[in-house]
């Protein structure tokens, strides 16, 4: 499945496998990760809430744009939710083209987008409470 | 006619409920829809429509896409209001 919401860890490997084909010469991989700082706090974990059926279609709409507005060959895009502590994964988009440039801009292109559109929310669990996040707003829970 | 409305993250918590089947006019707007919502939720009033350009910052979904504020509801319609998005 090239689109996903998925609770479970994902496979990189797995991911660009389900891309290889022998016409590709460049393989973009973008791997978001819970980092464990935010605005100063100190985070713990992220809690992903997401409205799935929307989320899904989202980004499969995401990445039927991507194969029209770039050169490229594929496109796969998975997201995470649910609790995910400092470490862990969560999004992975792979763009798949036969020149890097194309490659590169469609996956730029593809997180900013998810990050615009896809119905999912972060609540950030810190050392000083626990945040909604609201696009670039931290609001207390 | 009847529509479900859905609420996401702090507008769930705010409202206290996920999800709502509310009967309401025929072929009313997504606007009036949320004239109605406030009505029925003071909180949606006071913490998320409160500022003057208060539709600026609500997502408003129609069965799972995002619609406009003047688009016309049909019977058996999932409308989800939700905050600006941060996943990623």
């Amino acid at each position: 499945m090239k689109v996903r919401l998925t609770k479970e860890p994902f496979s990189v490997d797995g991911a660009i496998k389900l891309l290889r084909v022998p016409e590709s010469g460049a393989y973009v991989v973008f791997l978001g990760q819970v980092r464990n700082e935010s605005h100063g706090k100190k985070v713990s974990k992220l809690i992903y809430e997401a409205y799935p059926e929307m989320a899904e279609a989202e980004m499969a709409r995401i990445r039927e744009e991507a194969l029209s507005r770039f050169q490229i060959l594929d496109m796969l895009i998975w997201h995470r939710y649910g609790e995910l502590p400092v470490g862990e994964d969560t999004i992975l988009i792979v763009a798949s083209a036969k020149h890097r440039k194309e490659a590169f801009e469609a996956c730029s292109w593809a997180i900013d987008e998810v990050k615009k559109r896809v119905p999912v929310w972060k609540k950030e669990v810190t050392d000083e409470g626990t945040f909604w996040i609201e696009g670039d707003r931290q609001i207390p829970e | 006619m009847k529509v479900t409305v859905r609420y996401f993250a702090r507008y769930r918590s705010l409202v206290g409920k996920s999800e709502e089947e509310l009967e309401v006019p025929d072929g009313i707007t997504v606007r009036e829809l949320i004239e109605i919502l406030k009505e029925r939720h003071p909180v949606l009033k006071n913490k998320v429509f409160a500022e003057d350009d208060d539709l600026a910052d609500v997502n408003v979904s129609r069965n799972g896409r995002y619609v406009r504020f003047d688009e016309v509801l049909r019977d058996g319609d999932i409308v989800a209001i939700f905050p600006p998005v941060s996943g990623g």
